[in-house]
């Protein structure tokens, strides 16, 4: 059974390991009101979300050091935490979507983080 | 399994023969037999008239199963057992005028067809040799292209992966600048560190990079290096990961000592050194950059992208201490980081 998390929340968690495309996402979803936490790796991730409850939106890089990479760190958080908001990013053209979680978006790097937002609002409100 | 093999049977007979090599009493035997088989053969069945017909196949048979020398046998032996089932014991000669003109004659044709059966032996062999080699030259060919798609998918990833860094840097300048020009000059400035840290990068094949080829590509134009710019420390080989960060920083550092600090005047340096220790049994990294000979260092009233970027990126990639100190008689950045979260030396 997944633990329900709340949905009226704006609280974004940011797991990037490039610590300077980290920073720039923090700053940007900072600006646009966002309470954010940043992780690098997967089992950075998992420690903020076993902790703070109000995360709503989860934004993982496919590509990450570790036991644990972006995908498998996004299927656990579909499984452990149904209601969040889950995008997909990486460097890669093109993603199988069936190697996606469901209700998961894959943007492509460079970002365009006005369309970012926008498909976060888009899949917040579904 | 050879994917040029052709369906014929003739060409399935001459492959069959050219991958079984046969020993040669085993072939003196066959060809001996079959000649003797055919001559009783024809002796009991068919008329004196038509002596040496039946042996035509076995000759072409052995010059295209076992080569020329067999051939050439097949049809020597093939015209003596011809001879034998037509000849008269009354005769002295053996064999009347004619029948000597006729094996004479199938001799002499006969060896052309054996020599003939080994050429198209030899002919196919060539083939098949060559059939072989481009079979072998495709399959080169089709790894070279597969290599090449996944050389260029991770060239795609890697380029993506540094635009999404550049992006990063271009707006974390543009919302840390106070205006346009300065912010252009910045982004330019910015932009041409990376890529000196890209070209050392890319000469490694991205997998790592020279400490001391970093320092010497992205801190030569700000000050001749040995002179005004003094780097010291035991050959060390940063990760691909921190060494974009590296870069960056290290720029940032020379750009803010030529406006303000060690390289503004005509006398001070640079001194950079880097040393590597041991606590508590795990390798740690030092390293110092120290601004000696400049004015007076007064510090900044607004940190802007560059000690802020420097500190930040530096303490996440080496995830250690980093640290900007403006003293009075120059700048000192101190990072303090385990080893391995930077880099390697080098034996």
């Amino acid at each position: 059974m997944g633990q329900g998390k709340p949905i009226n929340t704006s609280t974004i968690l940011i797991v990037e390991d490039e610590a300077i495309i980290r920073f720039e996402l923090t700053d940007y979803f900072q600006d646009a009101g966002y309470v954010v936490f940043e992780a690098s790796d997967a089992d950075e991730a998992l420690s903020i979300l076993e902790h703070e409850t109000s995360v709503r939106v989860v934004l993982t890089d496919i590509q990450l050091p570790g036991s644990m990479d972006g995908l498998k760190l996004a299927h656990y958080v579909r499984d452990r935490y149904p209601p969040t908001v889950l995008l997909v990013t990486s460097g890669l053209a093109q993603l199988n979507a069936d190697a996606l979680p469901a209700n998961s978006q894959f943007i492509a790097k460079p970002f365009d983080p006005a369309r970012m937002l926008r498909q976060i609002d888009a899949m917040t409100r579904d | 399994m050879p994917q040029y093999r052709s369906s014929l049977s003739l060409d399935r007979f001459l492959e069959w023969s050219l991958e079984h090599e046969i020993p040669k009493a085993y072939r003196f035997v066959f060809v001996t037999v079959i000649v003797v088989a055919v001559g009783v053969f024809r002796t009991l069945f068919v008329t004196s008239l038509l002596p040496w017909l039946f042996f035509i196949p076995v000759i072409v048979l052995s010059g295209l199963m076992f080569g020329r020398s067999w051939g050439l046998y097949a049809s020597t032996l093939s015209t003596v057992a011809a001879g034998v089932t037509i000849s008269d014991p009354q005769n002295p000669l053996w064999l009347s005028g004619p029948q000597w003109a006729g094996s004479i004659l199938f001799l002499v044709v006969t060896l052309g067809l054996a020599w003939l059966a080994a050429e198209l032996r030899s002919a196919f062999a060539r083939y098949r040799s060559l059939a072989k080699r481009h079979e072998s030259t495709n399959g080169e060919l089709k790894q070279a292209e597969s290599q090449q798609l996944l050389l260029n998918e991770e060239l795609s990833h890697r380029l993506k992966n540094v635009l999404a860094v550049v992006q990063s840097v271009v707006s974390q300048t543009l919302r840390q600048a106070s205006d346009l020009p300065s912010a252009s000059t910045a982004i330019s400035a910015r932009l041409v560190a990376l890529g000196d840290a890209t070209t050392v990068l890319t000469a490694n094949s991205w997998s790592s990079a020279d400490m001391m080829t970093m320092i010497e590509k992205v801190l030569g134009p700000h000050g001749a290096i040995g002179v005004r710019i003094i780097a010291k420390g035991p050959p060390l080989t940063l990760n691909p990961r921190g060494a974009l960060a590296f870069a960056l920083a290290l720029h940032e550092l020379a750009t803010n000592a030529a406006k303000y600090g060690a390289l503004s005047n005509e006398t001070g340096r640079i001194e950079l050194t880097w040393s590597v220790g041991h606590v508590e049994g795990k390798a740690c990294l030092k390293l110092l950059w120290r601004e000696v000979g400049g004015p007076t260092v007064k510090p900044p009233k607004r940190r802007g992208f560059g000690s802020t970027m420097i500190e930040r990126s530096l303490r996440a990639y080496f995830r250690g201490e980093a640290n900007m100190d403006y003293r009075s008689d120059g700048l000192r950045f101190e990072v303090d980081c385990d080893l391995e979260a930077a880099g390697i030396v080098k034996a």
